[in-house]
């Protein structure tokens, strides 16, 4: 890996300043993309979305398939045209429905990453690579020189003189990577890059892109499914559903304060328990389920309705045999046991209320058949209203 | 900050185009200009035609269909050209169908042999091979009929003067419809079986179905809506077919709609053309209808879902019939090219036909006549090839150029509409073409009669279709991506275009450029209506000089351009399997 001040030098034609105000990377407002399906159903692919996506931040799209997430990079990109709303890009506007501003997607300062990685076959890598380059009039002399420091910074010097369908897919998407970085755009887009790729390669490249986005500098939008690399790569995730932002935040905010069901069950995994309130003080609710088992949830909300829905976290849970049965408390019967790589293990517990997922991560092993209490802190749960 | 940053605005800004963007309104408007040319080229004459038709005067007057009405030979020809056609077609959608069945699911398949089937017609133009069958099936003279009278008279059977075989007959003429028309079936049939999931007909066969079984009831309703394509372009084809109804048809006095309209406009002065319009209507009826059952059929059909092929079918042992059915595919080969090839190279090589092959008389006369300075035959062959390069070339450009514009995001309606137009003239008959730009173009104010110029728009307009399905295939296997990320890092519609869309998409054209060339330069219905002894084109040569007689140079120039044509066939199908090798599919 190169040094950030050999990095400097690679784009040393690039030394002003930019004025200090702060432009956000990304200005999204009122963004609507709607698709007519074959059926003559109308899809809000896009629903009205405001976003800013901050300077030098890794913001994620997050998403099941169909919530949105690649209409609104496809919009920022160019490639597809969005119904109403405008979008800057550096301050500058590049889509505005009103004034019927659409710069097309060559003219826009934007790198992009593709999920299929968009190697043209008909080119070596260093072809492949050069080519926003020579699309920019880079002068002939300097583009070796910046062609193979970011080959380095991305570990392909080896091959600039194959052609793309010799590489192996992590060799593939690493050159898809560095001809996205090479013309040192400020704002990459990246398409669920790596899923494409197998697991192990796939670690790999999520920490070399998390180090590349830091040491370059540049704001990185990125589109996934993937919870968990969504969690790891992040600066701040957005997930969308159908269509509009469910919760925009940071990855641990998202996750231990998720904003609605739907958050909760996209990321991470989640037991659920319905019931409805008994009692309210301050801060704190008592929540009685239909078969009489009554959870204190600690909760700074007022305005719940009586008809809740109440999670808890697998982690969360502590376990303890146990011969007595208090039909007040939560308890049951280990039906199975999965051992997880790092000494974790996973325990499906059947209860009263279900089968109830706990995570326990140190401790003696429990065998199966014990019966157990499950035992959670009132400010370890979630709550939601019923229809929320 | 790091140094990517602290970029200048000036090029951060989407104003500043120091990128090469600047061609984009120029590669738009031309992709807008040639689809317009393209659409114009295509629905102009037509257009034309049909209100020359309905308003010669320019008031309604159908004067012209009460004459086609009143012409005594009107019921007769309908017939002929009917029972030709269906029977043709029949015979053509039996043998298809099952020569694709051998082939896909049985061990009798030819193999290599078996997959060049479709294209081998493509080798040999119609009329070469038609003349092919004339040499070979005449009565007295014939090939065939000199070597059948020599092995029935040395086993001792006395064939008579005129020997077994009369080309010029029903039976002759069927089947020269089958055996052009089959191509057209199989290659549909074909493909469907080879798309088919077999693991459909293994179920049905691990559920206890036999063979002939799980063949009629699981593969074929499977393949029902190929079946029926492939039937309909059969019937179009047929309705289409010039070379055996002129050739063949005509001494036997066997009627045909497309030869009286070829007649009517070349043969007849002042050319009928008001009559060749109603007739054409007819053609266009015809088809027309076919294509209509067609999109009915698709419509009404349950279709299976098509999967990527997941294994190979395990093929069924044919047992003692293996042999047979080989020998019929193989009969076929030899009816559709070698036997014909093999009069036109026998026939080219005597000084005259006699109908034996006599090593004494043998001469290279008529290869000397034919490229003799100053004869029409080298100027018709000169043109040809010409004529056949540039409509290939320019064929292939316009519609790799629609193709692209109208997939392009977004969506350009004008290319998706001349993307469809371009299409258009697969359903038209070469012969109703070929009127509309007689009608059009031939006299005044253009007077185009007969020039170089009406010949390229004619073999533009009717090989269109090939050269769009070429494109449009050769662009669908490239996938949105390479395009898209051609504009991300900051080319222009047209460079990304160059420089990554049409090297992707060359194997895919060179091909469609081949089988245009190919198609045009041995093309016989536009010639024979648009071509002049001021232009000679091969076509127009050889039926002229088939009409009188001299067979000889005929057949030499069969072999011509049959040669060519293989040959430029050959090096272009090594050319794209050296460049398939060179990438692999799944990186497109």
């Amino acid at each position: 890996m190169t040094t950030p001040t050999k990095r400097r030098a690679l784009h040393s034609g690039d030394q002003a300043k930019r004025t200090g105000d702060a432009v956000p990377g990304v200005q999204i407002r009122h963004l609507t993309k709607s698709f007519t399906r074959a059926d003559g159903t109308e899809v809000h692919a896009v629903d009205d979305i405001s976003l800013d996506v901050e300077p030098a931040e890794f913001l994620i799209l997050l998403g099941p398939s169909g919530c949105g997430k690649t209409t609104l990079l496809r919009a920022i990109s160019g490639l597809d045209q969005p119904d109403s709303g405008t979008i800057s890009v550096n301050g500058t506007e590049v889509f505005n429905s009103a004034t019927n501003c659409a710069v097309p997607p060559e003219s826009r300062p934007i790198g992009m990453v593709f999920q299929s990685y968009g190697l043209w076959p008909h080119m070596t890598v260093f072809n492949n690579i050069a080519y926003p380059l020579r699309n920019h009039r880079v002068p002939k002399s300097e583009i070796p020189a910046r062609v193979e420091q970011v080959a380095d910074m991305v570990g392909i010097t080896a091959v600039l003189k194959q052609h793309p369908s010799q590489l192996s897919g992590g060799q593939q998407q690493r050159v898809a990577v560095a001809r996205a970085i090479v013309s040192a755009r400020s704002l990459l887009l990246l398409d669920e890059p790596l899923s494409n790729v197998d697991a192990k390669v796939r670690d790999q490249l999520r920490i070399e892109l998390l180090r590349m986005q830091r040491e370059l500098g540049f704001t990185a939008v990125y589109v996934t499914h993937d919870q968990e690399e969504a969690m790891a790569l992040g600066t701040r995730i957005a997930v969308l559903q159908e269509g509009r932002i469910a919760q925009l935040a940071p990855p641990r905010e998202i996750y231990e304060n998720p904003a609605s069901p739907y958050v909760a069950r996209f990321v991470g995994t989640v037991d659920e328990f319905d019931g409805t309130i008994v009692a309210r003080k301050r801060g704190e609710v008592a929540v009685e389920t239909a078969s009489g088992l009554r959870l204190p949830v600690a909760t700074s909300r007022t305005d719940l309705p009586d008809d809740v829905v109440v999670m808890a976290r697998p982690e969360r849970w502590t376990l303890e045999r146990t011969e007595t049965v208090d039909p007040q408390h939560l308890s049951g019967v280990i039906e199975a046991s999965l051992f997880l790589v790092g000494s974790r293990t996973e325990y499906v517990v059947s209860t009263g209320e279900g089968d109830v997922r706990v995570l326990a991560s140190h401790g003696k092993q429990i065998p199966q058949g014990s019966t157990v209490a499950l035992r959670c802190q009132p400010e370890d749960l979630l709550i939601f209203g019923r229809d929320e | 900050m790091s140094a990517l940053d602290t970029r200048t605005p000036a090029t951060e800004t989407p104003e500043a185009t120091s990128s090469r963007g600047g061609g984009i309104s120029a590669f738009l408007s031309s992709s807008r200009i040639v689809s317009v040319l393209a659409v114009l080229a295509v629905v102009g004459p037509l257009a034309v035609m049909v209100i020359k038709l309905f308003f010669p005067d320019g008031k309604l007057d159908l004067s012209a269909f009460s004459k086609v009405w009143a012409e005594p030979w009107l019921w007769s020809m309908l017939a002929d050209t009917l029972i030709a056609v269906l029977l043709g077609a029949g015979i053509a959608l039996f043998l298809g169908m099952l020569f694709a069945w051998i082939n896909e699911r049985t061990n009798a398949s030819l193999g290599w042999l078996g997959k060049t089937l479709p294209v081998v017609p493509l080798f040999m133009p119609p009329l070469a091979s038609a003349i092919g069958w004339v040499l070979l099936g005449t009565p007295g003279p014939g090939v065939l009929n000199t070597t059948a009278t020599a092995v029935l008279g040395w086993v001792g059977i006395d064939a008579g003067q005129e020997g077994p075989i009369n080309i010029f007959s029903w039976p002759g003429i069927v089947f020269l419809f089958s055996v052009n028309l089959l191509p057209h079936v199989y290659l549909v049939v074909s493909a469907a079986l080879g798309n088919l999931d077999p693991a459909l007909e293994e179920a049905a066969r691990m559920n206890g179905s036999g063979p002939l079984r799980t063949l009629m009831t699981v593969t074929m309703p499977a393949i029902k809506p190929a079946v029926i394509s492939g039937a309909m372009l059969a019937l179009a084809a047929g309705f289409a077919l010039f070379s055996v109804p002129f050739l063949i048809g005509t001494p036997a006095g066997i009627d045909n709609l497309t030869a009286r309209i070829v007649h009517m406009t070349a043969n007849v002065y002042p050319p009928a053309l008001d009559e060749a319009m109603v007739l054409g209507l007819i053609v266009v009826f015809f088809i027309g209808s076919s294509w209509l059952i067609q999109r009915r059929a698709n419509k009404l059909s349950r279709h299976s879902t098509i999967t990527g092929k997941t294994s190979s079918p395990s093929r069924i042992d044919l047992g003692l019939i293996k042999w047979p059915a080989r020998l019929v595919m193989i009969g076929y080969i030899c009816s559709a090219i070698v036997l014909p090839a093999i009069a036109l190279v026998f026939v080219s090589l005597q000084s005259y036909w006699s109908g034996k092959f006599d090593l004494d008389t043998l001469s290279l006369d008529h290869y000397r006549q034919l490229f003799a300075p100053s004869s029409n035959t080298l100027a018709a062959l000169q043109n040809s090839l010409v004529l056949g390069v540039v409509t290939a070339s320019v064929a292939l450009i316009v519609t790799a150029l629609i193709a692209y514009y109208g997939d392009r995001r977004p969506a350009s309606y004008l290319g998706r509409f001349a993307d469809g137009v371009t299409k258009l003239p697969a359903a038209l008959s070469h012969v109703v073409i070929a009127v509309a730009l007689i009608v059009t173009l031939a006299g005044s104010p253009f007077g185009l009669q007969g020039t170089a110029v009406l010949l390229l728009l004619g073999y533009l307009v009717i090989y269109l279709p090939q050269a769009g399905v070429a494109a449009s295939s050769a662009l669908a296997q490239i996938g949105p991506t390479m395009s898209e990320a051609s504009l991300m890092s900051s080319a222009s519609q047209g460079r990304t275009f160059r420089k990554v869309v049409l090297p992707l998409m060359s194997p895919g054209l060179i091909s469609g450029w081949v089988l245009v060339f190919v198609l045009a330069a041995g093309d016989l219905t536009a010639s024979a209506m648009l071509s002049s002894p001021r232009t000679p084109v091969v076509g127009f040569v050889m039926l002229d000089l088939s009409t009188s007689g001299t067979y000889g140079v005929v057949a030499a120039l069969g072999v011509v351009i049959t040669l060519i044509s293989a040959t430029v066939g050959s090096l272009a199908l090594a050319y794209g399997r050296r460049v398939s090798g060179r990438r692999t599919r799944q990186s497109i």
